[in-house]
């Protein structure tokens, strides 16, 4: 086996997803995620019964339940994927796996697939529930929906991204969850209103473009590509930067 | 590099932050070998060992495993090497099987291989009906046994053991203890690199021994020879009337004995000279006819270990 062996280390890198995913399917976190994206789900259906939102159309409604999804998600990466890379240190499980002939580039991007796949799993769920109730509240589903779904995977991928890169720059899963947390619930939001208070649009900041996911509901965002753009990039920037502190970081 | 030599390190150095772990060591490990590595807290053994499983790269100089550069081919390098770096922990959520599987996949072995290998280890490592549960549940010394497992894995032609007895309670060590000599007698054309803080353990174990202290080599030869060695050496001796002044005195008066002392209940000897020097002591004690009952060497690599160390203080 040769040091360049390309499909080698994709083989290596679709084992290190495969015991990846065991790990989410057996862990508490994953259980947890769970249980409050059903909390959500419930209070909104609660919520939007409560305000007769079930007699107006699935536009409006499907944005009552798409308009938590911002939250969620991020909540969705403190959970799932700010403890991804920074466990393996902390649990001193590293000195087991960084041991074995595996390039780290397949130990990082294994495990960051797999959480975007499980995160990207979660929005799927959630927007399959939100078309059902739609459709059986209203009959009819909004032409939306799908820009929404795609918009949330876009903003899934961006705070999977950060939430990696944390990862492999803090020395604890509890500081690296806060700092996934905080960036977009408070330094983000901070950094994008005052750049309103000085008149500069903060189109670039993830949080703006996150919340193009209810907007597109009522196509309220014309700006969708950007928007998409502004995530991925985000998400592909936090993680390639992750990689870098990954691949310098010792034990 | 040849490879002639399983591990080589030339002219390897470590700095963090000013502090030199790894002063330029040049050491060669032979094929076929099991080489205990010795060094008190801080003498650059881990150091040494993280650098050669690429857990930390090193400042300058270099280090090989059967000819590859760990930092330049470190995926070639540890191709066909075990490891153990100090008690890893596993995944808690998964099984011993679930983790040989990991292993053996990574490795790029086939289903029948990891399961074959997987009950062979389990079994070696009296783990079989253990096999199924979840690790998160195991004691140290059961984890400690799946790891050296892991390393066995891929079936290596060369183990790197980071103090793989340490932390454990006294049962966990013996158990340890025989599986590593189960690997040694097991394992054909096997060199193991073990780095220990237990003397008797690397006597035991080791036929060769490696010592390091502020990360410079101080002695590299077999372990035979350490013991054997013209050096000084600490015998005790136990006498059915307990020590006296009278035998300590006369104890002192015979050929190559440096100093005699009263220990506890034992009559502590420093003595000089080489194994037929010894057995002459021996001899000469019996004749004094002082009711020695017990002769025993105080661990003769400890005695070099000691020696050796104090020198480079």
């Amino acid at each position: 086996m040769t040091e360049d062996c390309f499909s080698d280390n994709i083989r290596q890198t679709r084992v290190v997803m495969k015991y990846e995913f065991k790990k989410y399917s057996r862990g508490k976190m994953l259980i947890i995620f769970a249980m409050l994206m059903g909390l959500v789900l419930v209070m909104s259906t609660a919520l939007t019964w409560l305000d007769g939102g079930f007699d107006n159309g699935s536009a409006d409604l499907a944005f009552s339940y798409a308009s938590s999804l911002q939250f969620l998600i991020l909540l969705g990466a403190t959970l799932l994927v700010s403890g991804t890379i920074v466990s393996e240190f902390e649990d001193r499980t590293a000195l087991a796996l960084f041991t074995k002939p595996i390039k780290k580039w397949s130990i990082y991007f294994g495990k960051f697939f797999i959480a975007c796949i499980v995160g990207f799993m979660f929005v799927f769920i959630y927007y399959a529930i939100m078309a059902a109730i739609c459709l059986a509240a209203t009959g009819s589903l909004p032409s939306t929906i799908l820009v929404s779904m795609g918009l949330a995977l876009a903003f899934m991928f961006g705070m999977a991204g950060l939430a990696i890169m944390f990862s492999s720059m803090a020395k604890k899963f509890s500081i690296a969850a806060i700092l996934t947390f905080a960036s977009v619930l408070m330094v983000a939001q901070l950094i994008s209103s005052m750049l309103y208070a000085n008149a500069i649009d903060p189109w670039f900041m993830i949080d703006i473009a996150g919340a193009s996911i209810n907007g597109s509901i009522l196509g309220a965002d014309s700006m969708l590509w950007r928007d998409t753009a502004v995530m991925l990039v985000w998400g592909l920037v936090a993680c390639a930067a992750g990689y870098i502190t990954f691949r310098r970081r010792g034990l | 590099m040849t490879g002639e030599h399983p591990i080589e390190m030339i002219d390897l150095r470590k700095e963090f932050k000013g502090f030199v772990a790894v002063d330029d060591l040049t050491l060669k490990i032979e094929k076929n070998s099991f080489t205990g590595f010795l060094g008190p807290n801080g003498a650059g053994k881990s150091t040494v060992l993280k650098i050669l499983t690429n857990l930390i790269g090193a400042t300058s100089g270099n280090a090989y495993i059967n000819g590859a550069d760990v930092s330049k081919e470190y995926k070639t390098a540890l191709e066909g090497v075990g490891t153990v770096v100090e008690t890893p922990e596993f995944y808690p959520y998964l099984t011993p099987r679930e983790v040989f599987s990991y292993t053996g996949e990574i490795f790029g072995m086939n289903k029948e291989s990891i399961s074959s290998q997987t009950e062979e280890i389990l079994s070696d490592m009296k783990m079989a009906e253990w096999g199924d549960k979840r690790i998160g549940t195991f004691s140290k010394g059961m984890k400690q046994r799946i790891s050296i497992g892991i390393a066995l894995m891929n079936d290596p032609s060369l183990i790197i053991f980071d103090e793989p007895t340490s932390g454990l309670d006294p049962r966990g060590m013996a158990e340890t203890r025989e599986i590593l000599k189960g690997v040694r007698n097991k394992s054909k054309g096997l060199t193991v690199l073990m780095s220990s803080h237990d003397l008797h353990e690397v006597t035991d174990l080791c036929d060769r021994v490696a010592m390091v202290n502020h990360g410079r080599l101080l002695l590299h030869d077999r372990t035979a020879a350490v013991t054997g060695s013209n050096m000084t050496r600490r015998i005790g001796l136990r006498m059915i009337n307990g020590p006296t002044d009278s035998a300590v005195s006369q104890i002192s008066s015979l050929a190559n004995v440096e100093s005699a002392a009263v220990s506890g209940n034992t009559i502590e000897v420093r003595f000089t000279g080489n194994d037929g020097d010894q057995l002459r002591f021996f001899n000469d004690v019996g004749s004094l006819g002082l009711g020695v009952f017990n002769l025993h060497e105080i661990e003769a690599l400890e005695s070099v270990y000691l020696s050796l160390i104090a020198e480079t203080r």
